[in-house]
């Protein structure tokens, strides 16, 4: 199997082509890994944003902290009491309790026209109180109700048929009003005077009129949850370390 | 016979040494010279175990395959045809056939003819 000196030559320079090729090849393919491409403003707000959650559950971690070493140490009696102070915060924060709170009062009412011809039907929809809770929950409101149905995590807003039903009851037409309790009623007033919903439900015709009270009555949630993938687990030492 | 193994080393190296890589819009092209380019050297070596062997006809054949294969691309590229799958399956098949011919030599087993 002998080559010649020249084709050895050709051979070679042909390998060392292809060789070349294979190695840019491979080379320019994997070039695509994902690449950063946030700046290091948005990357400073992410940190911001991960240090915030981080605080938040540190803040809920001590308080169960608390909560736990209060049960572990005290006598019975206390402990009963703290279990029930614990059941009540839990109801309230799942909205089982009606609430007396200072907050807003947003009453959606049909947009007014001066020309009779020119008047509009309004048009509410699910999406709209939807993206409305979205964004009180946003500005800080601690508990919602539309038209005194209470909005808890579970609420669901849709249509059934061609009605909008809110926890499974027919809401009425308009003009009904948007219960919000808040620490900060006044913070949460002027949110809502420049806020995207206000724009987005004047889109379909429907004004909101704002009203600040110091008392607003809030009623509980009445329905049972169904909760799909919870249950109780039924043990004795339950509660034991 | 290990000569021009040596010089595929030193073009892998030589193509990862420098930094020159081309764009992904252009590594369909480059694939189909790669498999152009080995099909003409399997045909190369094939011929020189045939002791059929021409200087000029290898020579030729690598660039003219490599061109052929690039510019059938880019004009199935342009018509929208996959037109290099035409070239795939005419270099792969003869690929295979070089390298079955050159196994026979390799290996002395009888040839099929």
């Amino acid at each position: 199997m002998k080559m010649h000196r020249s084709q050895k030559i050709v051979f070679s320079i042909a390998t060392l082509l292809i060789g070349a090729m294979l190695a840019v090849y491979f080379k320019s393919t994997p070039e695509q890994p994902i690449r950063e491409t946030r700046d290091m403003w948005e990357i400073r707000m992410q940190l911001q944003n991960e240090q915030n959650t981080q605080q938040v559950l540190q803040n809920e971690l001590n308080e169960l902290k608390a909560i736990q070493s209060q049960y572990q140490s005290a006598s019975e009696h206390v402990q009963v009491e703290v279990l029930n102070e614990s059941m009540e915060r839990l109801r309230e924060k799942a909205g089982l309790v009606e609430i007396t709170d200072p907050g807003v009062v947003i009453n959606l009412i049909p947009m007014k026209f001066d020309d009779e011809d020119e008047a509009v039907e309004p048009e509410l929809t699910p999406e709209l109180l939807n993206r409305l809770i979205n964004e009180l929950n946003a500005y800080g409101a601690k508990h919602i109700a539309i038209e005194n149905e209470r909005q808890t995590n579970m609420t669901a807003i849709r249509y059934v048929g061609d009605r909008i039903h809110i926890n499974q009851r027919p809401l009425a037409d308009l003009p009904l009003s948007v219960k919000v309790a808040s620490d900060d009623p006044d913070r949460l007033l002027s949110y809502i005077e420049v806020s995207q919903s206000r724009d987005e439900f004047a889109m379909h015709y429907i004004q909101f009129k704002l009203e600040k009270k110091s008392n607003i009555e809030i009623p509980a949630f009445d329905g049972t949850f169904q909760l799909q993938h919870i249950e109780v687990i039924e043990e004795d030492e339950a509660g034991v370390d | 016979m290990w000569v021009p193994f040596l010089f595929l080393l030193i073009g892998v190296g030589l193509g990862l040494l420098t930094d020159f890589s081309i764009p992904e819009l252009y590594s369909n092209y480059l694939s189909i010279a790669i498999l152009a380019a080995m099909d003409t050297l399997f045909g190369g070596i094939r011929a020189h175990l045939e002791k059929k062997f021409n200087q000029q006809i290898f020579i030729s054949g690598f660039f003219f395959n490599i061109s052929l294969a690039v510019v059938l691309t880019f004009i199935g590229q342009q018509l929208g045809v996959d037109l290099y799958l035409a070239a795939i399956f005419a270099f792969g098949l003869r690929l295979f056939k070089n390298i079955s011919i050159i196994r026979r030599y390799i290996f002395r087993l009888p040839n099929k003819k």
